[in-house]
């Protein structure tokens, strides 16, 4: 289950899943990451982030894609707890 | 007549596109590698057709600068080949569902279908294409299977008329078809598909590449060692030598011509790589 805490995907640990909540951004980041399938209430998987705020990658369905940084600071969402499903 | 070829990044337009084509493109395993467009010709019934291998994108509704090439490009064409990842059917039906709004004739070639059976993904294709209202042909373009199918559709390419719509209604759209055409199942991997998905790995990749290295070395060794010792040196010892004793008699044990096809005659015997004579030891180095 989420359990409530909300977070930006940039401060998320690497392999946790979380449920989308909000895009906190323009017009413009809300379309692309819409189109990335990325958009509230989807669950996506942060596979992997860079240091030096390089690129963070994500799951999402069967699919991995790289987003900015800036961009996973700008999106909102609830860690669901390890060990529920998969 | 003039064919998008269309899909979002890294579903395997390109390969599709050198299928259709024989042109050979730079496909590779990232996202975006297509970033200009590329076009070939292809063979349709009688006729040329163009096939434009268009960036991927995710929407029509551009977001990036290759998105809006890829949009500008639709407005060029007659028909759309729409590549879809079939193991990744809920994303990639958003830009299939916008294609379809633009009343353009459609074909969904739904790649990776190898994939989807690895995954335990089932798809019903009957009620897909009832669904959206356009072919749908499963292809694995990395092998060829499913493109002939593919280009067996192009003329029957259809134009469905889908209202426009907007995002939400699209998602909701694209939730309902998902659940009605696909459901997954687990199942265990087998031993095949596991080198498959070791080998795609870079820790998995170099330990398979050193095993087939090391195999392939043993097995040159193996084969060459037995030539030898169970072929060429019973051939040598048995066929060849008497052969030799007997010119080197005829031409009378000695002389010119003697020394240099034969060369010497050791204790009575051919010793084939001592005698250095162009028959002899020049036979028996480079073949041994």
């Amino acid at each position: 289950m989420p359990n409530g805490k909300q977070v930006t995907l940039r401060q998320i640990r690497d392999g946790q899943s979380s449920i989308v909540i909000q895009i906190q951004g323009g017009h413009g980041l809300i379309s692309r990451l819409n189109a990335l399938g990325i958009r509230p209430g989807q669950r996506i998987t942060k596979v992997s982030s860079t240091p030096m705020r390089g690129p963070i990658t994500i799951k999402i369905g069967n699919a991995q894609v790289a987003i900015g940084f800036g961009m996973a600071n700008k999106i909102i969402v609830e860690p669901i707890e390890a060990g529920n499903g998969k | 007549m003039k064919i998008l070829l269309m899909g979002n990044p890294n579903v395997g337009k390109s390969v599709v596109f050198s299928r259709l084509t024989g042109v050979r493109v730079i496909a590779s395993n990232y996202p975006g590698t297509t970033v200009s467009y590329t076009h070939g010709l292809m063979k349709l019934g009688e006729e040329r057709a163009e096939v434009i291998d268009v960036p991927g994108t995710y929407t029509l509704e551009p977001t990036t600068k290759a998105e809006e090439v890829a949009l500008q490009m639709l407005g060029t064409g007659d028909m759309v080949v729409n590549v879809v990842n079939a193991t990744n059917l809920e994303r990639d039906l958003y830009l299939t569902l916008q294609l379809l709004e633009r009343n353009i004739p459609a074909v969904v070639a739904l790649n990776m279908w190898d994939d989807t059976e690895h995954r335990g993904i089932h798809i019903d294709l009957d009620k897909l294409r009832q669904l959206l209202g356009v072919p749908v042909i499963p292809t694995v373009a990395t092998t060829g299977q499913g493109i002939k199918d593919l280009v067996e559709s192009i003329p029957k390419a259809t134009t469905p008329k889908a209202p426009p719509r907007s995002r939400d209604e699209r998602w909701a759209v694209i939730g309902n078809i998902v659940d009605q055409v696909q459901y997954i199942t687990h199942r265990h991997h087998t031993w095949l598909e596991r080198m498959e998905d070791a080998s795609a790995k870079p820790a998995g990749g170099i330990i398979l590449a050193i095993a087939v290295l090391g195999g392939s070395f043993l097995a040159v060794r193996f084969i060459g060692e037995s030539l030898i010792s169970y072929v060429l040196n019973p051939l040598f010892d048995k066929l060849w030598a008497p052969v030799i004793l007997r010119l080197s008699s005829f031409l009378g044990g000695d002389g010119l011509l003697h020394n240099i096809l034969i060369g010497k005659i050791i204790g009575g015997e051919v010793n084939f790589i001592e005698s250095f004579g162009l028959l002899t030891t020049g036979l028996y180095v480079p073949l041994l």
